[in-house]
């Protein structure tokens, strides 16, 4: 067997239609060490919603 | 969403915000200098901020237990309140704080084809940066593409092989993406 191998994998807030594609894929990778880090919209709950917690994406002015 | 859909396919899951256990720690911007209508305003009361680290430590004790780790935001800020208040980050940054601290593969998966030399022409991807013209790059990239180029820049000191910006709209988006789709930066 190969080097245990780390994915870290972003997924941006735009691909939530994309889900379930997304998701058969990553099976090809069970068993490696995987991350998964998704965008603002796609699993915060109402409570962080009502509280302007999820902008959806972070402004970047400064 | 993307939790339930893991682990009907199998998967052992650790969910998180990154606020959990300091998964995500970042510093709060109590206010934001923005422009509205061509006048230039300070917002207060701004829960926003920036990443300055990943609590890889806890990252890797869920991964040797054989857990995919999801997280999203927000992350913890201890910067205006000593017992930490959520704020919401930037993902891309996040993600790749994460991939930086386990030198790991990177992927990030949007809903373009990838890096584009004209925003609005599919067809015009950018398939390979190097490093060293990434600022030259810059110029092509709008808007939030920026934060994506500043997590490629976190990434590329200390991960393994290509930091990769993909088409996530596609079949198998991250092996198409490992298998050269996209963007690639070394």
């Amino acid at each position: 067997m190969g080097e245990h191998r780390i994915y870290t994998i972003k997924i941006g807030g735009g691909l939530t239609p994309y889900m379930e594609e997304i998701a058969d894929d990553l099976t090809a990778y069970m068993g490696s060490g995987l991350v998964v880090v998704t965008g603002g919209a796609a699993d915060l709950d109402e409570e962080l919603i009502k509280r302007g917690l999820n902008t959806g994406r972070v402004t970047t002015s400064w | 969403m993307l939790e339930e859909l893991l682990r009907s396919r199998g998967f052992s899951v650790f969910s998180s915000r990154g606020s959990y256990g300091d998964l995500i720690q970042g510093k709060r911007h109590p206010s934001l200098k923005v422009v509205k209508n061509g006048r230039r305003m300070v917002l207060r009361g701004n829960y926003s901020g920036e990443v300055l680290s990943a609590n890889i430590e806890l990252i890797r004790a869920h991964l040797k237990q054989g857990e995919t780790v999801l997280l999203s935001p927000p992350a913890i800020s201890y910067s205006e309140n000593p017992e930490g208040e959520e704020i919401n980050v930037d993902g891309d940054i996040s993600a790749a704080h994460v991939a930086y601290g386990l030198s790991s593969t990177f992927v990030i998966l949007t809903d373009t084809a990838g890096l584009l030399k004209y925003p609005s022409d599919e067809s015009s991807l950018i398939p390979y940066v190097p490093r060293d013209r990434l600022p030259d790059v810059r110029n092509s990239a709008q808007g939030r593409f920026n934060q994506k180029l500043d997590a490629v820049e976190i990434a590329l000191e200390n991960c393994v092989g290509n930091v990769i910006i993909s088409d996530g709209r596609i079949v198998n988006p991250i092996t198409q993406a490992l298998s050269g789709r996209g963007t690639h930066f070394s």
